[in-house]
């Protein structure tokens, strides 16, 4: 193998998509360039803070759980939850990358039929690969360290080691998702057969996540004595440690040269199975998924009866979201996680005390009106308009030859964000009102509210993605994840939702207004916010159209 | 008619014009063919004509319409074939042709019979019902060319139209497009292939630097020089 030969194909792949300019391209908006300066500088500040606020949140969890273990003699659980979350995240977000980064990226065919070896192609997309996910983890990981310093002090070798857990622990779930990857290609032979197997991944590494972390909330019965506190909590870290025991290797390793050697044995030997596997099927990977990627067998129906333009145009879109595992998995999880939530806490019994704990707070006359934000926050955050132009790649640049109004194609989406964010929004609301008991009677209105503003939040979201699609990507998870329309997408969603709370809860507490008086303001408010999203997002498509 | 009026077109605020003072008519029954060199402003001029660009100034009409008076029904008149044909390649073919016909809102029993007339033309029938992703080049650029005439446009543009088609699908598509002119509708095309050029165009332009350099039948430019259309071609885009 040639390694000049891979650093040349790494330095040609980061010539190709420049990560700096593009970021900083896509963060600017305006014509003129002082415009673009000050827009881009608001919104990286923006993004900043989001992710500052984040870091911070997570380095507050570690630290409270590192507390609790050195209070029963497990001085490193905060570090072990850190390794643990890093991990897991990789283990879910990196698998729906992992076909079009390592095999059907679109460069792929063209590096296929120069002069390079299986094993010098498969080790540069696996760098790449890789690369992709290192500052995920990077997220997840730095706070546990910081307070792994704060609880435990800084020594040359936790530095040292620190900086080898960086470095090689993405190793790990990159080297697992890739081999499962490339099993999944050789099992379905290539055919999109893979997608409910994705669905089904996503599920089962959701449900685990939640689970995991329900079980020890739910075993974690604070008391005031302090004797009673570290019975009760002994056990809890001990399970913790013992579930996660791949995690807690890691995290002692960060103090103990031994443990250090152990896991990074481990991780090189996975990473070598990875590579000589990786390299040993890389071509016949690729010709699977470039000759069963499609498909040519007759269907028994032929659905292409006559529809309207606005459903032509719905069914188009409902193509692109189903043309590629990225966006049915980042969809698909999206819309689930209430879904998920709530099988996850019927298996392992918490619902039923959730159930007990919001009997006390039903007292309380904003409960309902918490409950109904809550399960519309879940419902609303997601990508699907804000990123919906760029989904369509060059394409949705065709868009301009048709014969329509740019408002039918805007239409047309929110149709489509609504047959799927209303009806789960609507479910979810149903259920919460069954589980939690809550008035029947009300339930109309909650279900319109939540509509009206889901409405309001597709509208806004289209008004962002056609006013700058990335119309310019290679793999799915550009067009989403790596797509800056999507962060501002869901920062909009979230603020929709504080503004809606503002006249449902924050009136009758503040303002001592009447329910049915904050209910009425609450949804004249999402109307008219609605209706200002609605002229934006016309605004911006006749931009793009016309 | 066909008419363009002076257009101008740059890409960006202080480079050289990729079309300039362009003016051009083509009149019903017309196969207009559009040459120049790699780079001349061919596609810019394409893309404005079917409103994927707009232009610096200068407008184009079709019928006495504009695309910035009514583009609904400037964009009704037109059929379009990129030269490179991109499609959503999960879209089965018939997807795809149901799609553009009920963007065109053209009826069923209409639609199905025109498909099957353009498909049998073109000889993909027995491919529409298979994703568009495991077409070759040239079956893609049949189907272009099939959704393109579905809506029976008044003006076809097809942008390289012969690159990547088999000698037999290449000579279906220039009867086709002889049966188009001879049926009084303007076909509009770009090329690289003078012989192409020579056998199907009614009339002829060529642009070289955004610069349309000549406008007229080929016969009129052979008269003048008495030489291939392949001298006339380098002689005029060297001498400008």
């Amino acid at each position: 193998m040639r390694i000049p030969v891979v650093l040349l194909l790494l330095r040609t792949y980061l010539k190709g998509i420049r990560p700096l300019r593009s970021a900083v391209e896509r963060f600017s908006f305006g014509k003129k360039k002082s415009m673009r300066t000050i827009s881009g500088i608001a919104l990286s500040i923006l993004m900043l803070v989001s992710l500052s606020s984040f870091v911070f949140l997570l380095w507050t969890n570690f630290y409270n759980y590192q507390m609790v273990g050195m209070m029963v003699g497990v001085p490193h659980v905060g570090l072990l939850m850190g390794i643990a979350f890093g991990t897991l995240s990789l283990l879910i977000f990196a698998f729906p990358a992992a076909i079009n980064v390592l095999h059907a990226a679109k460069e792929i065919e063209r590096l296929r039929a120069l002069a390079i070896s299986e094993a010098e192609l498969a080790l540069s997309r696996m760098i790449i690969f890789y690369f992709n996910f290192f500052p995920v983890y990077l997220f997840f990981i730095v706070p546990a360290l910081v307070v792994g310093i704060m609880t435990t002090g800084f020594s040359f070798f936790y530095l040292l080691s620190s900086l080898l857990l960086l470095l090689v622990g993405p190793m790990i779930p990159i080297s697992l998702v890739t081999l499962l990857e490339i099993g999944v290609v050789h099992l379905t032979k290539g055919r999109r057969a893979q997608r409910s197997g994705e669905l089904i991944y996503l599920v089962i590494m959701m449900a685990f996540v939640i689970g995991i972390s329900s079980q020890m909330g739910k075993n974690a019965e604070m008391t005031g004595n302090f004797e009673e506190l570290t019975n009760q909590l002994t056990p809890v870290i001990r399970k913790l440690t013992r579930y996660l025991a791949p995690f807690s290797l890691q995290a002692q390793g960060l103090y103990r040269p031994v443990l250090l050697l152990v896991w990074l044995a481990g991780a090189f030997l996975l990473m070598y199975i990875t590579f000589s596997v990786t390299a040993g099927t890389y071509h016949h990977a690729c010709s699977l998924l470039a000759s069963g990627g499609y498909q040519t067998k007759k269907r028994k129906k032929n659905n292409t009866a006559q529809n309207k333009p606005t459903v032509a145009l719905m069914k188009r879109d409902w193509t692109i979201l189903l043309s590629s595992s990225g966006f049915i998995f980042e969809l698909g999880g999206e819309l689930l996680i209430p879904l998920i939530l709530i099988i996850t806490y019927s298996a392992m019994g918490i619902i039923g005390d959730i159930s007990e704990a919001t009997k006390a707070l039903a007292q309380y006359p904003v409960f309902e009106s918490i409950v109904v934000l809550i399960v519309l926050l879940m419902s609303n955050i997601n990508m699907l308009s804000c990123t919906s132009v760029s989904r369509q790649g060059k394409l949705a640049l065709h868009d301009r030859l048709y014969p329509l109004e740019p408002k039918a194609f805007v239409n047309a989406k929110v149709y489509l964000h609504m047959a799927l964010v209303g009806t789960t929004n609507t479910l979810y609301l149903l259920a919460a009102t069954l589980l939690l008991k809550l008035s029947i009677v009300n339930l109309w209105f909650h279900i319109l509210l939540s509509l009206v503003t889901i409405v309001g939040t597709s509208c806004f979201h289209l008004a962002i993605d056609y006013h700058n699609p990335l119309l310019d990507w290679t793999s799915a998870q550009q067009a989403m994840k790596r797509n800056p329309n999507g962060f501002l997408g869901m920062l909009v969603s979230f603020l929709f939702v504080v503004w809606i709370a503002f006249f449902l809860v924050g009136m009758p507490y503040f303002f001592d207004v009447s329910q049915a008086n904050a209910y009425t303001l609450a949804l004249f408010a999402a109307v008219v916010t609605a209706k200002v999203g609605q002229r934006l997002a016309y605004r911006s498509a006749m931009g793009f159209l016309a | 008619m066909l008419i363009c009026d002076k257009l101008y077109k740059r890409y960006a605020k202080n480079a050289p014009y990729a079309v300039e003072d362009l003016t051009l008519k083509v009149g019903e029954g017309e196969i207009f063919g559009f040459l120049g060199p790699n780079g001349a402003g061919k596609s810019t001029t394409i893309k404005m004509i079917v409103a994927l660009l707009n232009s610096d100034s200068g407008e184009v009409s079709l019928d006495g319409i504009t695309v910035k008076d009514d583009p609904i029904a400037y964009k009704r008149l037109i059929g379009y074939v990129a030269d490179e044909p991109q499609f959503y390649d999960k879209m089965r073919a018939n997807e795809h042709l149901a799609f553009i016909g009920d963007l065109y809102q053209i009826p069923q029993n209409e639609r199905t019979g025109r498909i099957a007339e353009l498909a049998a033309t073109l000889r993909l029938q027995d491919a529409l019902n298979d994703e568009i992703g495991s077409f070759s080049h040239g079956m893609r650029q049949k189907l272009a060319i099939i959704s393109a005439l579905l809506p029976a446009p008044k003006l076809l543009v097809l942008d390289e139209p012969m690159v990547g088609l088999d000698p037999k699908a290449s000579f279906e598509v220039k009867n086709l497009l002889k049966e188009l002119a001879k049926e009084g509708r303007i076909v509009f095309f770009s090329t690289h292939v003078l012989e192409v050029a020579q056998q199907l165009c009614t009339s002829l332009g060529i642009i070289n630097e955004g610069k349309l350099i000549y406008h007229g039948t080929f016969e009129a430019l052979q008269n003048e020089r008495n030489e291939s259309l392949e001298e006339l071609f380098l002689e005029l885009t060297e001498k400008s």
